[in-house]
């Protein structure tokens, strides 16, 4: 018959049957009675699979759609699946016609489209051992692939043209080696070797090409050819996170050397039980924090000290209450410490004056300690930079652990596979 | 998008350098200030020396 014949009937069941792929076309299978008819021998009946269950898939055989610029045909549809210890996969590939650009494949798979050509060129190495090659490493065109999985595929619907004569059941070795959103195929039957270049197609782009009406099935798991891809706000708050955290720090550093203050005051002075003391002290600024510091010498005591804070009239602008108390020693060859020597208290003053901290240690303190009274202006606090710097780390940290977490799953399905 | 999280990013920069620049709720909580002249309340009274 020739290759110009483009409509005829099955020769079991006499169906209307359309011939739309072009002469490297083999067979073609009947959709109705599953009569399997060589294109190239007056259609000769080959096989016939009665009862075929059509796999649920969006594809319909002479459904055209433009994929890379490119209108293609659906000539074909065959299901295919492998089984091994994990469970079951099933995908159904559409084998695709272009009068200009030849034969394609559009898979579906678990919610995923895959688009794949058979290509010629060799990739290196070009070797298929047929085993599973783990951590294995190809490069095509200038890109490196990685083994992904090996299998024995098998045939388990076949419908329309087909540029192979298909037989149901038939297998096929497959190795499957990706670098998302790109993957490279090694397919080996009884008597050919075959590579097939993929890639990963997002799904709105197939429906809209293909006009592709009904809903589609969402997507399962993480494809391994699929790539990650964040959202815009994801992206944004990332790349924002890695300048702002530098900011932050830089600006942490600064508050750290200039935020100190300079000291207003200082006075040693021995800090008995019931003991007072009295420290005026001047402030230049009341719209910043003043620090009042306490030092001891403190070991493995206590004391508690209360002060009040009192402007030029004897106003009391601030009340303070501190126990401090340091302990520390030796436990099962390890050193140990507790509490602190010294406390800092931050208080606020109502206007640039003269004030006068009295202090009085608490009576019933059992030690007599050296003391130093340090009081300084102008402190400014780390722990807003210090908060804005670990959020801003946070925020770009955010987009690796998700994109971390994505690759995780695509490989989940693979590496606990130690054959 | 990438312009607004910049944005905030850097509300959030001047504001934190806002209140380190002046202090504010960075007094030590356990300190009590007076808010009347002359009266604090029920603390202790240390005698002025």
């Amino acid at each position: 018959m020739s290759d110009k014949l483009h409509a005829l009937n099955c020769k079991t069941c006499a169906a209307p049957l359309q011939r739309q792929g072009g002469h490297q076309v083999r067979t073609l299978t009947c959709g109705y009675c599953g009569t399997v008819m060589d294109v190239r021998d007056e259609f000769k009946v080959l096989a016939q699979y009665e009862g075929l269950e059509r796999p649920t898939s969006p594809f319909r055989l002479g459904m055209q759609g433009e994929i890379k610029g490119v209108m293609f045909t659906v000539i074909g549809i065959i299901g295919a699946g492998y089984e091994d210890r994990w469970g079951r996969y099933d995908w159904v590939s559409a084998q695709l016609f272009s009068p200009t650009h030849g034969y394609a494949w559009l898979t579906w798979n678990q919610g995923h489209f895959v688009f794949a050509r058979r290509v010629r060129e060799l990739p290196k190495p070009s070797k298929f051992t047929g085993g599973r090659p783990k951590r294995t490493k190809i490069r095509f065109r200038d890109q490196k692939f990685r083994f992904y999985e090996g299998y024995q595929s098998e045939l388990t619907f076949v419908e329309g043209e087909l540029t192979w004569q298909a037989a149901l059941h038939e297998r096929t070795k497959v190795a499957e080696f990706i670098a998302p959103p790109l993957g490279f195929e090694f397919e080996a039957s009884e008597d050919e070797l075959a590579y097939g270049l993929s890639e990963y197609m997002e799904r709105d782009e197939i429906r809209a090409a293909f006009g592709i009406a009904e809903p589609l099935p969402a997507p399962v798991a993480i494809h391994p050819l699929q790539p990650f891809k964040p959202g815009a706000l994801q992206t944004a708050l990332s790349k924002a996170g890695y300048i702002f955290t530098i900011i932050a720090g830089c600006c942490l550093v600064i508050t750290f050397v200039l935020g100190s203050g300079w000291r207003i005051q200082k006075v040693d002075q021995t800090l008995a039980p019931g003991s007072t003391l009295s420290v005026p002290f001047s402030v230049s600024r009341a719209d910043q924090l003043v620090d009042i510091n306490i030092e001891t010498a403190l070991d493995n005591s206590w004391t508690y000290i209360e002060g009040t804070v009192s402007d030029s009239s004897d106003q009391t602008v601030a009340v303070i209450g501190r126990e401090i108390g340091y302990y520390h020693g030796v436990e099962g060859g390890e050193s140990w410490s507790e509490g602190s020597r010294g406390t800092t208290a931050s208080i606020r003053v109502p206007a640039p004056g003269d004030y006068r901290l009295d202090l009085e240690v608490d009576p019933e303190s059992p030690v007599t300690t050296p003391g130093r009274i340090i009081i300084e202006e102008g402190v400014m606090p780390l722990r807003y930079f210090f908060v804005l710097l670990v959020f801003f780390a946070l925020m770009a940290a955010s987009l690796p652990i998700r994109r971390r977490h994505f690759e995780k799953q695509r490989w989940s399905e693979v590496l606990d596979d130690d054959d | 998008m990438t312009k607004i999280v910049f944005a905030t990013f850097a509300v959030l920069i001047c504001g934190a350098g806002y209140v380190t620049y002046y202090g504010i709720g960075a007094e030590s909580m356990d300190v009590v200030s007076s808010v009347r002249a002359g009266s604090i309340g029920n603390a202790r009274s240390f005698g002025v020396k």
